[in-house]
């Protein structure tokens, strides 16, 4: 028989855990929804800019500008984005797990792969693992800002234009809904065309003024765009996940709490019965 | 036969609509675009957009603040960086407005921060203004 301390310790701790997961819960919700607000207003934006780009890029000769070249890949960089903290179910794991299984296949392919790592989990995962990692951009949860999407954009022109790597990808969970992320892993640099139908013909675009200051103007505010978008997108998606995880972690508890419940309210029961036999007993016996 | 208009600014999507000409303030003046206009991409400057919409044939005026324009043979797609309409802005603001950066720009110095950027308020205050003459 159980122990009734021990099963009343039991209960009390699990409430303790219960309180935290739910005041967790309760965090990331309101923190979810303006993360959420941010990158539903941000989406249409990005979405057009990438649309424009990518009607530029299939109009324009990739000679045009440089990040727009299509050279032969021999080095790749890849950046992963994961959040900070834990606690948010599989939404790190995710990554990681298609990050791993990327360069496991890929890795005859490419002479080097650079990572820049974005986010804490991703960077401890990867860190003690035999890749190189060019940055990392740590502690940056609820800093997301324009500017700092403007300085790993920057970054990542410089590590393209030096030729040090021949094609930009970018891997983040997108927010679909409170309870779903998807991942997404996208080529940043260079520039990807438009698909168009088979033997159709694109007539060329006039510039105004000129398509040098143009190009260069807009296919850098593209890449800040399109990283800012992949910051919010994965903030949002990481709330998410966490009110999901600490929702499912206290109903557990729930659960756990029922069960342990009815455990002890038997051991009570048995003791109290126990010592009435005894008591009965006793009383026959003289 | 109209085409598609799309203004998004990075922080909403601000129209999608079907129209019959659109007029947008490019980096070298002001152009319209009517239906199977020739391809075209340009930066934009402070000023208005104006379009007729296919189903009302009513004239709608934006104001924005500079950004991009991409005109494709089914689509015009504004990439805006601010976008306010006619009917939200508030007049007596804007004057106000005009009144405080005309007074730094007689005493500021040209090209300091503090200059360029009165200078904007200026312009992005009076394109509203006009704007607002338009519609009445």
């Amino acid at each position: 028989m159980a122990n009734l301390k021990e099963i009343r310790k039991r209960i009390q701790s699990v409430k303790n855990t219960q309180q935290i997961t739910s005041a967790m819960k309760m965090v990331a919700a309101a923190k979810l929804k303006k993360a959420q607000e941010r990158i539903e207003k941000a989406r249409p934006y990005a979405d057009k800019m990438a649309d424009v780009l990518g009607s530029l890029a299939l109009r324009t000769h990739q000679k045009a500008h440089p990040l727009l070249m299509c050279r032969e890949v021999k080095n790749i960089a890849l950046v992963v984005v994961t959040s900070d903290r834990g606690l948010c179910g599989a939404f790190n794991q995710n990554v990681i797990k298609m990050a791993e299984q990327f360069i496991r296949q890929n890795r005859s392919r490419f002479s080097d792969m650079l990572f820049t790592m974005i986010g804490k989990k991703g960077y401890d995962y990867f860190k003690i693992r035999p890749i190189t990692i060019q940055r990392e951009y740590l502690g940056i949860s609820g800093k997301i800002s324009y500017e700092l999407a403007g300085s790993i954009a920057e970054n990542l022109r410089e590590v393209f234009l030096s030729a040090n790597v021949d094609e930009v990808y970018i891997l983040y969970n997108r927010f679909k809904t409170t309870i779903s992320q998807e991942l997404v892993f996208t080529r940043l640099l260079p520039i990807t065309p438009l698909e168009v139908a088979q033997g159709e013909t694109v007539p060329g675009y006039v510039f105004e003024p000129s398509d040098e200051d143009i190009l260069e103007d807009i296919i850098r505010k593209n890449l800040e765009v399109q990283i800012y978008r992949a910051l919010l997108e994965s903030e949002a998606s990481e709330f998410g996940a966490r009110m999901t995880a600490m929702d499912s972690a206290t109903s557990n508890a729930d659960e756990m709490i029922k069960k342990l419940t009815l455990k002890y309210n038997r051991a009570r029961q048995e003791t109290i019965t126990k010592e009435l036999m005894e008591i009965i007993a006793g009383a026959e016996a003289l | 036969m109209g085409f598609s208009l799309e203004i998004v600014t990075p922080d909403r999507l601000v129209i999608i609509d079907e129209v019959e000409k659109v007029v947008c303030p490019g980096a070298e003046g002001e152009f319209g675009v009517l239906p199977n206009h020739v391809p075209l991409i340009t930066k934009m400057r402070i000023g208005e957009v104006r379009y007729i919409d296919s189903t009302m044939k009513n004239e709608h005026i934006l104001v924005v603040t500079g950004g991009y324009v991409e005109v494709t043979d089914k689509k015009v797609i504004v990439l805006a960086e601010q976008c306010i309409r006619a009917r939200d802005i508030d007049k007596v603001q804007e004057e106000i407005n005009v009144q405080k950066a005309e007074e730094i720009l007689k005493t500021a110095e040209k090209s300091t921060e503090e200059y360029l950027n009165a200078k904007k308020t200026y312009d992005l205050a009076k394109a509203q203004l006009k704007a607002l003459e338009k519609t009445g």
